[in-house]
């Protein structure tokens, strides 16, 4: 590529940073002030030796620990978003880019399940989890050498698998879980300060190689060959940021829960408010985040609500607003944009692979047809269609319908999933990043809870009308700024976010088992009928032509927004038009089958390193691998454990994943 | 990435066209949430999809020729456990295998709302169905709603009368208990009975509401916490915990018996709690015997009051 | 001259912020020439340049195209009528050479279909034209870097417009592209009658390129006029702000500018700053 100079404006003001640190720092203390001052309060004004003695308990055994916990992780959350946000340059990587949430998740299961773990269970265990499943995604990455936008798929994809994985566990051991849920809402670790000393050593090293990395990181920001050129060592630095980054979000995750979304918003803000240079942004990423943290502490805390106002759902509700109202006003700038993209294999042809995949399904279809608790063969299918089998009847009935449902809504999620990657330019886009998906499912259960009798056709408008409504907003917030790929992405970061806190808080609210919605949240074909399926075709029958329609354009756009209007087209009009296909898309599927995991996000790229590129061929050869994949899954979760059955949406991923992590280290080392 | 699949995964959206977290306000009746317009009379093949509904069926002496997680219903229930020993497994109780309901060609199937208000066209396609919903409506308690629904199932397979008879002989039971603890003066005393969940000192606390509330009331016993809740239970707090005086506390255990109390009481925050001081917390091995029929609510009755009895004399 | 412009700016404003990068800009571009754009680095070329190619939002002024509003064009028109090269080009993993030509024939395209004939022809013109005929199925990615830059040029003559504008077309290149791409665009304007703009870095190559060179400053044309006028120590001193000695071509007696390098030895100019 020619290489890049990158014109950016000099800073307006002479140093923001430290002017904004100084008002963040005196707004956290005032926080931590305004948390701890009921307390200190009842500490002077204790009457009599025992109550002094539990006045000084709760300050210094519970709440000054707790802040003081909370302050840590929030700041670790931050840091490590920075970090990591330096390291893929990407501005919506998250903290727990590499799984780290997921494997301490598995921490918390282990700690419930294996009663050996129950004495270590807890911190420790979190904390070794969380770093175990980014050693693993580093390396499926290519360890030492890898390259952004490897480590940003790989940390997915085993972020995605080890969830898969959980989901699994929840679905076939609910009983013993409910605590998993808990934690997962975020509940902020009361270790005692004898607990938070210790836990504050797991801090020293990242904290200790910090300074070491921060000029290297800062010159990351050029492009590697920039960087090489005036003398950084990039692998190394890459690496140390990563596995830094790394640490810092499993001592919070094991301190404060899953909340990586404060990591994701605190440096977003802070660029937002015009903070650019890196040392600026780190520190005071972790500022903003620790202060993040204790509000919404604070807030569940005060306003004295259920545990359905969990800490993440509160932290979502305090930091969304504010990074809307950011893009909204026009000051979340747009860097230079890449549209990187995974590295391409040969070139594949379509006639061969087009029905190749074609024949896959079909014959899958079938197999799924016969597979289960009974083997049907084809000769029953017949007496089933002339009535002389009423049992192979019933039991096609109940199978056939779920294969159309997982054929129409895998292409479909593909499909949206393509058509995002490419107007957002962005590896990690798909479905769930644009909030349409959160979007939806807030309505449908928001309804569900208003009229619990509601029939399918409603749950399907209502689904469809959360959907379009979020991307109403997004459109309406990023018209000025012709949807721009980053606002674009940020907007529906933040709404995806809100959205999802708030679902979770109705299903706490409403349910003491959180575990049971969890497995509906997954998504999958259990239970879905020919009118799931019937309602779901016209959405992808009116949507082919649209594709087919983009797809050029599409193409012209991966040449950057200038190539692009200067060939003709009308930038700002075909991102409109194609996130509006790409949320209907995405709206109708996730109506029936819920966010299957994996199918939008990472069939596009699986299309590419297949070896395809060009919208014209990706869009369909995603889309068969989307149906293929997500009838693999149905027919597996029906029948591999029968009766006993595995969420459709946890088997997308643990069915692709691995198939996507050995294509991906398959690929050219290093390559792009 | 991803940036948290985890925040994706479980909070991401999708309830898709079905929820099971429908068990709102809305109830077509008493018991029953919604229920097929001709039930056969007396049903002869029942499929069971929550254990309380297998237990009942079990305790009027007419076992479901299926049921949900048979293989977990030892562990987790164990009452009654040797007439439920033979039922064909028909999958989890969230998502249970229509397949394998279809197969045994049942006459009735029994669920419940919270779980299973989407299937129910689904399952009505398959063989009659009813599903209950036995949140107790005010004052009454879950205990109530265990004797109420299993009159009711009684009554589906015919065999009322021998529901009736179980009820009586349960609520002997709990009178039995009652006395016991009035002849050592432990009348009167405040329980408090918590689950315990993962994490250091997180815990669910049963509320007025539960079938714990309605056992404290047969029992002569006062009852903490006294708000109802949606489903029996709420998030205690450490603040909550230290202010446990003067009562018995039941902490029912997730783990195997291998972790003692002792164990499971370490933190700084429980070493205060007055009611450990004072030797009055007792473990209840791991059950859901809260969310079961009467025949749970005997055994956590004879359990609960085999502790208070155990625990020292009050000063 | 400016009877005949083929392309025009009026009072052409562009501002980020209180920074004025364009100020009330008059530029008239006439049929069938080459002009290039100099000016030190951030006098305002790279924006007026996009401006013309109607890429710059305008806080004044209008840019016309045969005297038709640059506004008033449908996108396609506009495609079909002009094409811009930017500095620096984001190339998609496993792009073709031939698919990103053909890339270029967008705004002639019907919107559903295949390549037309028609197309073909035009994209193996282009391709011929920058002597890329036998290299049509390599990826982009793996060419050079003069290949990679006539690849792009293939690309913006597959629109087969009549305007094409370069944003230092030269700089990444070895000397050799350097020449091979300047005789190449001379070449084009000369048997295809294309009317070329293009910022340069390099006066020399823009005196041997251009029939017209304008000097800017400050979001200004201070000087315009043909390149032995314009390549001289005193307008250079005033745009530039550097003594530049100039020597004409012992054979040819083309001009020729060098920087001084050193302290001045004459007498220092009258025009500098």
């Amino acid at each position: 590529m020619i290489a890049l100079t990158v014109d950016r404006p000099a800073p307006a003001r002479a140093s923001p940073g430290l002017r904004l640190g100084l008002i963040a720092a005196v707004l956290v203390a005032l926080l931590a002030l305004a948390r701890l001052w009921p307390t200190l309060h009842a500490l002077t004004t204790a009457h009599g030796p025992a109550e002094a003695e539990a006045a000084r308990f709760l300050f210094w055994e519970l709440r000054l620990p707790r802040v003081l916990a909370g302050l840590a992780a929030g700041a670790a959350f931050g840091a490590a978003g920075a970090l990591f946000q330096a390291v893929t340059r990407n501005p919506i990587a998250a903290p727990d880019l590499l799984g780290v949430t997921a494997g301490a998740q598995v921490g918390v299961l282990l700690g419930l399940t294996v009663p050996a773990l129950a004495a270590v269970s807890g911190p420790p265990l979190l904390f070794l989890c969380g770093l175990g499943a980014a050693a693993l995604a580093l390396t499926a990455a290519g360890g030492w050498r890898a390259s952004p936008l490897r480590l940003l798929l790989a940390g997915g994809a085993c972020a995605l698998l080890l969830n898969a994985g959980l989901t699994v566990a929840l679905a076939l051991f609910e009983q013993n879980i409910a605590g998993l849920a808990l934690w997962s809402g975020g509940a902020l670790y009361q270790p005692g300060a004898a607990g938070l000393t210790e836990a504050a050593l797991w801090l020293l090293p990242p904290l200790v190689a910090l300074p070491f990395l921060l000029r290297g990181l800062e010159a990351l920001s050029l492009g590697d060959d920039a960087a090489t050129g005036i003398g950084v060592a990039v692998l190394p630095v890459r690496f140390g940021g990563v596995v830094t980054a790394t640490a810092l979000t499993a001592f919070a995750v094991a301190l404060a829960g899953p909340i990586g979304f404060v990591g994701l918003i605190a440096p977003n803000l802070l660029r937002a408010v015009g903070i650019r240079r890196f040392g600026s942004l780190l520190a005071l990423s972790a500022l903003t985040g620790g202060g993040l943290l204790i509000a919404a502490d604070g807030a569940v805390a005060a306003l004295s609500l259920s545990a359905g106002l969990s800490t993440a759902v509160a932290t979502a509700l305090v930091g969304t607003p504010i990074l809307l109202v950011l893009v909204m006003r026009g000051r979340a700038l747009t860097p230079p944009d890449r549209g990187e993209v995974a590295a391409s294999g040969r070139a594949a042809s379509l006639a061969v692979v087009a029905p190749a995949l074609l024949v896959a399904l079909v014959a899958l279809a079938a197999f799924g047809l016969a597979w289960g608790e009974t083997w049907l063969p084809p000769t029953r299918w017949i007496a089933a269609l002339t009535g002389s089998d009423p049992e192979a009847a019933l039991i096609l009935g109940i199978r056939a319908p779920r294969i159309a449902v997982a054929v129409i809504a895998g292409m479909m999620l593909a499909a949206s999933g393509v058509v995002l990657q490419s107007v957002v330019r962005n590896a990690l886009a798909g479905p769930e990043l644009l909030g349409v998906t959160q979007g939806a499912a807030l309505t449908t259960l928001a309804g569900l809870l208003a009229w619990p009798l509601m029939g399918r056709p409603e749950t399907f408008a209502l689904a469809l009308a959360g959907g379009l409504a979020t991307l109403g907003l997004i459109l309406a917030i990023n018209r000025r700024r012709r949807f721009a790929p980053l606002p674009v992405a940020l907007t529906g970061l933040a709404f995806s976010g809100l959205f999802a806190a708030l679902t979770y808080a109705v299903i706490v609210e409403t349910s003491a088992q959180p575990a049971r919605a969890l497995i509906w949240l997954v998504g999958g074909t259990y239970g879905r009928a020919w009118p799931d399926a019937v309602a779901l075709l016209p959405w992808l029958l009116v949507s082919l032509p649209a594709l087919a329609f983009l797809s050029r354009p599409l193409d012209l756009l991966t040449l950057g927004d200038d190539a692009a209007a200067g060939l003709g087209l009308d930038v700002g009009l075909l991102r409109a038009l194609a996130l509006g296909l790409a949320a209907v898309l995405a709206s109708a599927a996730v109506a029936i089958v819920g966010p299957l995991a994996f199918v939008g996000l990472l069939t596009p790229h699986l299309a590419r390193l297949v070896g395809f590129h060009a919208h014209g061929d990706r869009l369909p050869v995603a889309m068969g691998l989307g149906a293929l994949l997500t009838v693999a899954a149905d027919i597996v979760g029906r029948g591999a454990l029968a009766p006993t059955e595995i969420p459709a949406g946890a088997l997308t991923a643990l069915i692709g994943a691995p198939y996507f992590l050995w294509l991906m280290s398959r690929g050219r080392k290093g390559a792009r | 990435m991803m940036f948290s699949v985890s925040r994706r995964n479980f909070l991401v959206g999708g309830l898709a066209a079905s929820t099971g977290l429908a068990a709102g306000p809305a109830r077509a009746s008493d018991l029953v949430f919604r229920r097929s317009a001709v039930l056969p009379a007396p049903a002869r093949r029942v499929v069971a999809l929550e254990f309380l509904l297998a237990e009942m069926l079990a305790a009027v002496g007419v076992p479901p020729v299926g049921m949900s997680d048979p293989a977990l219903y030892p562990g987790w229930i164990g009452v009654l456990s040797e007439r439920l020993k033979d039922v064909a497994d028909v999958g989890t109780r969230q998502q249970p295998s229509l397949e394998a309901i279809a197969r045994l060609k049942p006459d009735l199937i029994l669920g419940v709302s919270y779980r299973h208000a989407p299937l129910f066209d689904v399952f009505e396609s398959i063989a009659p169905t009813v599903l209950l919903d036995f949140a107790p409506v005010p004052p009454a308690t879950r205990l109530d709603s265990a004797f109420s629904l299993q009159t009711m199932i009684g009554g589906f397979v015919g065999q009322r009368a021998q529901a009736e008879r179980a009820d009586a002989e349960v609520s002997a039971g709990i009178a039995r208990d009652a006395g016991r603890l009035a002849e050592a003066g432990r009348s009167g005393r405040r329980l408090v009975v918590l689950q315990e969940l993962s994490g250091q000192d997180t815990y669910w606390v049963f509320t007025a509401d539960s079938l714990s509330a309605g056992l404290a009331a047969r029992l002569g016993l006062r009852f903490w916490p006294p708000d109802r809740s949606r489903e029996g239970v709420r998030p205690l707090t450490s603040e909550d915990l230290l202010a446990l005086d003067d009562c018995d506390v039941m902490l029912v255990s997730t783990t195997g018996p291998d972790v003692t109390l002792a164990t499971k009481t370490r933190s700084a925050a429980w070493q205060r709690v007055p009611a450990l001081r004072a030797g009055r917390v007792g473990l209840i091995e791991r059950n859901i015997w809260n969310f079961g029929g009467p025949a749970s609510a005997l055994r956590l009755s004879n359990r609960i009051t085999d502790l208070l009895l155990r625990a020292p004399a009050a000063g | 001259m400016s009877e005949a412009a083929i392309l025009r700016g009026r009072g052409l404003t562009v501002a980020y912020g209180a920074r004025r990068v364009l100020d009330g800009l008059d530029v008239a571009i006439a049929p069938g020439g080459v002009t290039a754009l100099c000016g030190a680095n951030g006098c305002g070329k790279s924006t007026l340049l996009r401006s013309l190619a109607g890429l710059q939002p305008l806080q004044a002024g209008t840019v016309e195209i045969d005297g038709r509003p640059l506004g008033e064009l449908k996108r396609r028109e506009r495609a079909r009528a002009l094409a811009m090269l930017a500095q620096a080009n984001e190339v998609p993993a496993g792009l073709t050479v031939f698919e990103l030509v053909a890339y270029g024939r967008h705004a002639h395209r019907r919107l559903i279909g295949g390549l037309s004939s028609a197309d073909r022809s035009a994209i193996l013109d282009a391709l011929a034209a920058t002597g890329l005929r036998d290299h049509g199925a390599r990826e982009v990615a793996a060419l050079s870097g003069g290949e990679r830059q006539r690849a792009w040029i293939a690309m913006a003559l597959a629109q087969q417009c009549r305007v094409l504008l370069l944003d230092e077309p030269t700089t990444w290149l070895d000397v050799r592209h350097q020449v091979e791409l300047v005789l190449a665009l001379k070449n084009l304007n000369r048997e295809r009658g294309i009317t070329i703009v293009c910022v340069l870095h390099d006066l020399n190559q823009a005196a041997a390129m251009a029939d017209r060179v304008l000097l800017m400053k400050a979001g200004r044309i201070l000087h315009d006029g043909p390149p032995a006028e314009m390549l001289r120590p005193a307008p250079l001193a005033e745009v530039y702000g550097v003594e530049m000695w100039r020597l004409d071509h012992p054979d040819s007696a083309a001009p020729l500018c060098v920087p001084a390098f050193a302290p001045a030895r004459r007498q220092p100019l009258e025009a500098r700053p």
